[in-house]
């Protein structure tokens, strides 16, 4: 967006404008198929119940470093929105919460320090986590503080996973949003 | 975001103390005994207490949460489980049996806890 204003007339902005719109929509769409995907997963025993994936942190992470914050924030929003529908109040906020926490701390690292894709990863996959365990804990009692081991644990592991596939989705993920006319 | 490093040497402090983090609290939590009594709360309000080692036989138990939304547990002398429950996610059910003082099995859509206390007087019961 820093560029739109040297760029030239009314035109061109509502072309970007329109560009930045369809792209976002895109994300959000990437984000929602990713985590209906890994919903598919079967779960492992051994790990704190609940606990997955969150490869639709990858979306969020790149629209939170590459479109900037409101686009980012919406995709939580938007996926938020899509857990209350289809699995209800306690799903729509541990989503909801777990969501903008983390979209939060990967625009942050991303934008304003020089922290490697990796720790934005984990950061991301962490602050999720901390903040669906505070909602669990204003929704029941204290008595969820007993995964919190087992969370740090399995979160690093896939925040790792998720900074690495941020690493490779990036260039496609370019071509797509410049083929769609986004300055990226 | 192109330029940035996939991982950084400074990653390896902040793994490095995660991985510290978590294993001094799984050596903490892994070593609790095994629970004493049962406990399920509903938003965090007691609904029933129940010494483990004054059941002679499992007995299951069924409880309404928030939502409408109902829930069968079982508990045994040694611990205890969501056996059904009709919220839409199952995490309770998956969660599975458990046994030490202080685990947490819950279905946070009908608000349901069901946790486990150590004996009483063991300082270590609460400690999270």
């Amino acid at each position: 967006m820093k560029n739109s204003r040297d760029r030239g007339g009314a035109a061109v902005f509502t072309k970007q404008k329109v560009a930045r719109v369809a792209f976002t929509g895109i994300l959000g769409a990437l984000a929602l198929s990713l985590s209906f995907l890994e919903s598919l997963l079967p779960p492992l025993p051994m790990l704190p119940p609940g606990a997955k994936l969150g490869l639709s942190n990858i979306a969020a992470m790149y629209a939170a470093g590459s479109m900037g914050l409101p686009c980012a924030l919406f995709l939580a929003v938007l996926k938020g929105g899509f857990a209350f529908l289809g699995r209800g109040l306690a799903a729509g906020a541990m989503s909801l919460s777990g969501g903008l926490l983390s979209t939060l701390a990967a625009c942050f690292l991303l934008r304003r320090t020089r922290c490697s894709l990796m720790g934005v990863g984990v950061s991301g996959a962490l602050t999720h986590n901390a903040a669906q365990l505070g909602t669990a804990w204003l929704l029941t009692s204290q008595a969820v503080l007993s995964y919190v081991p087992g969370l740090i644990l399995f979160g690093t592991l896939t925040g790792l996973l998720t900074g690495l596939a941020l690493k490779l989705v990036l260039p496609p993920l370019k071509k797509l949003g410049t083929g769609l006319g986004v300055w990226l | 975001m192109e330029t940035k490093k996939l991982i950084a040497p400074r990653d390896g402090l902040l793994l490095l103390g995660l991985l510290l983090l978590a294993s001094i609290l799984f050596l903490v939590l892994g070593n609790r005994p095994q629970g004493a009594a049962a406990i399920v709360e509903r938003d965090g309000e007691i609904l029933c207490r129940q010494e483990l080692s004054a059941l002679a036989a499992p007995m299951e138990l069924e409880f309404e949460g928030e939502g409408g939304h109902r829930a069968t547990l079982r508990i045994s002398p040694e611990g205890g489980c969501f056996l059904a429950s009709t919220c839409p996610d199952q995490t309770c059910v998956r969660t599975g049996v458990i046994s030490r003082a202080g685990e947490t099995a819950l279905c946070l859509p009908a608000r349901l806890v069901l946790r486990l206390e150590g004996a009483a007087g063991e300082a270590d019961a609460e400690t999270y």
